[in-house]
Parts: structure tokens; C-alpha cells; sequence
């Protein structure tokens, strides 16, 4: 089924196709290429959408995004307003309200070496976002250590749920969990709009009662901003990447606050070869890195890896019960 | 007598409510011109510096120009949105428009100018302005819209000249020459 706050950016008759039959698994993406077959893709395969509403692996009877539905998809998605939407559509994407992402593609116009626009745009990538509450609880007490919650870098492939599960390890330090973790004030910034879903600053996802969302800053300034204005406890980013992300991480953790983050990446060895992410990892930055792995549902844990003070790193034992915390004053 | 009298009050008044409706209509376009020149820059002006998405730039525009011109404006901005029956509540005969289904905003525009064109005292050509903006209107960057929008002004300026000059030559023609036509057959047929 489509999440309701996506239905109003698509045509019905598309909504009506695409609801009509079935998949064998979960919709994860709506991909539209123009005058070629409607790709959907979904949790364990993918298929094209036929005009009856099946799935078929063979592109020659799908369904094809001609100029009339491209066009009004693109229209519906841009709310008929290209032109308030130039930063997005020179990043390659923009957010919709729920934080389903749309990725463009198409011609791309060039000035002085950087994507000035896309002209026309003739691809989209619908990707839908799901908060999946709870997700994140039989993690958070092993980001704990002496009752402090320790930096995490969250890293697996595209897809594997690490917004996901960034979103509800927010959610619950912020809310806290009575005996084992306290409450935290807890700071967002979402460049992306992905992790809120914010539609006009306001977060769509539940992000907990201590949350601050700084939504749409870029990365670097807003992690400096947030910590100077809101004094939070953790901050959260999602993909960690440039240099300017990494310096702006380690000004928060200077000033004392935990960093939630996430990376593109499988392991270890592939964050060593980025090199704004080598250089966090040689700095210590992270105590605690959670690795992703594709599964049918979002946010499989792979591996919980504990810096070992030497540069390395350790896995611990994921089923071990976590400890209770005695209730102390003065947690929030 | 008395027949007579009824019969050529009735000319006489048809006669005085034809002038005076095309008097209203030749003095309304210069107003209406201006309004929609204001509209124009508003929507400019939202556009550019707001990047404020379409539908509120139409609202915006619509509540600076008032009268006719915001009724058609706000109509487009309200098919835009889909708004359930935006055409339905003023033109029952709207069939292309669909209920609930947000349109593009060339697809808007160009039934808000077909079913509310004729209720302003806009002339064709001037419509045709704004016509000429629907298949741009919200589908490139903020430069070239901010390009198509300063055209649309120019010709509109040119337009409302042109509305005056013919307000002043042909007012009095037109509100005075259908009653003195009316007068003439009362007279002939008495």
C-alpha cells in the first residue's frame, strides 16, 4: 500500500494501479523513466507495472511513463513550481512531505563546472520513506557506557534502513526508557528533509518530546548552529561525507555532545578509504559503529563494533541482556 | 396611447442598459489591464524572491488585483490544488475539469481563462497574454520565469495604453450612441 501522504503526488489513476494487486513485498520505490516501463521495487525484488496492475518482469508488457504521466507526476511532485525547487533539483532530489525522497534525473546544464539545473527532467525515483517505531530499542543500551551514551557512525548500503533506524534511536533518547536510558535533549539536522519528513519545519515522523529539528541547513552549518543555539546532549546527522560534515563533527563532540550518524559504506576498511571519514575514524571520533546489512526488513543489525581504544575496533555479543540503570536524580 | 408608451420606455431602457453595459466594459478593461499587471508583478515578485510555490503565488497576485481578475486567478490557483469543484461552483458545464484531480498549471490557467475570460472586460487579445503563460508558468527555473513574466508585463502595459486611448476616443459613443439609436425608433415608430 502507498503511505497516505504520498498519495496526493501521484496521478489516481497510477495510485490505483499500483494499490490494485498485491506485491509479494513491502513498496520501497517508484521509479519512472520517461517513455520507458514503470519500475517498482519492493522489499526482496522488483517488476514493472502492467496496465492491469501486475507485476512483470518482462519491460516489453509493462506500462510505459509517456509524456502525459511523466509530466503529471513531475507536476504533482513540484506542486506545478519548478522553479522553488532549483536547490533540490541541482542536488539531484527533493523531499516530499513524509520524507519519501524524489531522485531526477535527466539533462543536466552545466556552469562554470557544477550542475546549474536539470533541463528536462526525464527520470524520478520515487523512494518511500517508513518510520518503523521500535526499531531502534534493542540497540540503544549498547551505545551506552557508564551510563553516557557514546558517539555512533551507523554504516551499511543504500537501502538497508539507516535514516530508519537513526530516526528511532531519536526518538527513543529522546523520549528515554525508564530504568535503562535517560531522556536526552536531542538535535537534528536534516539537510535532506528525510529523517522528520518535515513539511514547513514541522516533523511528520515522531521524533520524541526533546527533539529540535533543524531542517533543510546544510549538514556542517547546522551541526555547529544546533549546538550553539539549543545546547543538546546528542546531535544527529544522516550521511556523513565531506570534510566540512567531518570538521562540524568533531566541533560537537568538543563541545561535548554524543554525534548520531550515518554513512554510506559495508564495513570498517570501506569508511578508512573515504577520507573525511578516515580521518574521524583516526581521530577516534566514534566509540560505537553499527554496521547494516540488507535483509527484507529495514535496519538489520549486522554487527555492533566497540572502539577498543588501540584503533581497533571489537564486536560484542548483541545478545546479551542489557544492564538496568539505577534511577539517578536529576536525569531528564 | 398607453401601449405606445410602455413600448418605447421598454426601447428606451434597453437601449440605455446596452450603452451604459458598453461603456462599463470599455472602461473596465484599462482597470482590469492595470490589475493584472499588478498580479503579474506580484507573481514576479513571489517567485523571485519567495520561490513561494504557485498556488499561493496565484493567491498572492489574486489579493493584490482584486474584482475579476482575482476570481479568475484564484480559480486557477485552486485547480492547481485540486481543489473539489473549482470550476463546478461557476460553470456547472465544466466537463474537462475533473473534480479533486490537481491540474497542471498550463491545464488551470487555460480553463480559469475559458470559463471565467468572458466575465472580465478583457478583449481576446488580451487574454491571450496570459494564455501565452500557462505552458511556462511553474515548469522552468526562477530566470526564465522571472523572463516570461517581465514579457507578459510589457505586453499588458502596451495593452492598457492602447485600452485608454480607445476609452477616451469611443466612451461617449458607446454609452450615448445605443440611447440616441432607441430614441431614433421611438421616435419613428410613434
Amino acid at each position: 500500500m502507498l503511505p497516505a501522504a504520498l498519495r496526493p503526488f501521484l496521478p489516481p489513476r497510477l495510485a490505483a494501479l499500483i494499490e490494485g494487486r498485491p506485491l509479494p513485498g513491502a513498496l520501497t520505490e517508484i521509479r519512472l523513466r520517461l517513455g520507458r516501463p514503470i519500475q517498482l521495487i519492493w522489499v526482496g525484488g522488483d517488476g514493472f507495472l502492467c496496465a492491469d496492475g501486475r507485476a512483470t518482469l518482462d519491460p516489453s508488457a509493462a506500462l510505459s511513463a509517456d509524456d502525459a504521466l511523466f509530466g503529471e507526476v513531475l507536476h504533482l511532485v513540484t506542486r506545478g513550481s519548478l522553479y522553488a525547487w532549483e536547490d533540490e533539483v541541482r542536488s539531484g532530489y527533493l523531499t516530499l512531505p513524509g520524507g519519501h525522497r524524489v531522485g531526477l534525473t535527466g539533462r543536466a546544464l552545466t556552469e562554470n563546472g557544477e550542475i546549474r539545473t536539470l533541463q528536462p527532467i526525464t527520470g524520478l525515483n520515487i523512494r518511500i520513506a517508513r518510520a518503523v517505531p521500535e526499531i531502534a530499542r534493542p540497540l540503544l543500551p549498547h551505545l551506552l557506557d557508564g551510563g553516557r551514551l557514546r558517539s555512533t557512525l551507523i554504516i551499511g548500503p543504500p537501502g538497508t534502513g539507516k535514516t530508519t533506524l537513526l530516526r528511532d534511536c531519536c526518538r527513543l533518547l529522546s523520549l528515554g526508557l525508564p530504568g535503562l536510558i535517560p531522556a536526552h535533549r536531542v538535535g537534528i539536522v536534516d539537510e535532506r528533509s528525510e529523517i522528520g519528513g518535515a513539511v514547513a519545519g514541522v516533523p511528520t515522523h515522531d521524533l520524541g518530546p526533546r527533539t529540535d529539528l533543524l531542517d533543510g541547513a546544510p549538514k556542517a552549518l547546522g551541526l555547529i548552529n544546533l549546538v550553539r543555539s539549543m545546547s543538546p546532549q546528542v546531535v544527529a546527522v544522516d550521511e556523513l561525507g565531506k570534510h566540512a560534515d567531518a570538521e562540524a563533527v568533531q566541533e560537537a563532540l568538543h563541545a561535548g555532545v554524543a554525534v548520531l550518524a550515518t554513512a554510506h559504506g559495508w564495513d570498517v576498511a570501506d569508511l578508512r578509504r573515504r577520507p573525511a571519514l578516515s580521518t574521524l575514524m583516526q581521530d577516534g571520533a566514534f566509540e560505537r559503529l553499527i554496521t547494516l546489512v540488507a535483509d527484507k526488513r529495514p535496519g538489520r543489525i549486522g554487527e555492533i563494533l566497540v572502539a577498543s581504544g588501540d584503533g581497533g575496533w571489537r564486536s560484542i555479543d548483541t545478545t546479551t541482556a542489557p544492564r538496568r540503570l539505577q534511577p539517578a536524580a536529576g536525569d531528564d | 396611447m398607453l401601449r405606445q408608451l410602455i413600448g418605447g420606455g421598454l426601447v428606451m431602457g434597453t437601449a440605455t442598459f446596452v450603452g451604459w453595459s458598453l461603456a462599463s466594459r470599455l472602461s473596465g478593461r484599462p482597470q482590469q489591464l492595470r490589475s493584472l499587471q499588478t498580479a503579474v508583478a506580484i507573481l514576479q515578485s513571489e517567485i523571485e524572491w519567495g520561490q513561494t510555490p504557485l498556488p499561493t503565488a496565484l493567491r498572492s497576485a489574486a489579493a493584490a488585483a482584486g474584482g475579476r481578475v482575482a476570481d479568475l486567478l484564484c480559480v486557477a490557483a485552486s485547480l492547481m490544488e485540486g481543489a473539489p469543484a473549482a470550476l463546478a461552483v461557476t460553470d456547472p458545464e465544466s466537463e474537462s475539469v475533473v473534480e479533486g484531480q490537481a491540474h497542471s498549471p498550463k491545464e488551470a490557467l487555460r480553463q480559469a481563462i475559458i470559463h471565467h475570460g468572458p466575465r472580465t472586460s478583457l478583449t481576446t487579445e488580451d487574454l491571450a497574454v496570459l494564455a501565452a503563460l500557462a505552458p511556462v508558468l511553474g515548469t522552468t527555473g526562477r530566470h526564465d520565469q522571472i523572463r516570461h513574466l517581465a514579457l507578459a508585463r510589457e505586453r499588458l502595459t502596451g495593452a492598457e495604453a492602447q485600452a485608454r486611448a480607445n476609452l477616451e476616443r469611443y466612451e461617449r459613443l458607446a454609452r450615448w450612441g445605443p440611447v440616441l439609436v432607441g430614441a431614433a425608433i421611438v421616435l419613428i415608430l410613434s
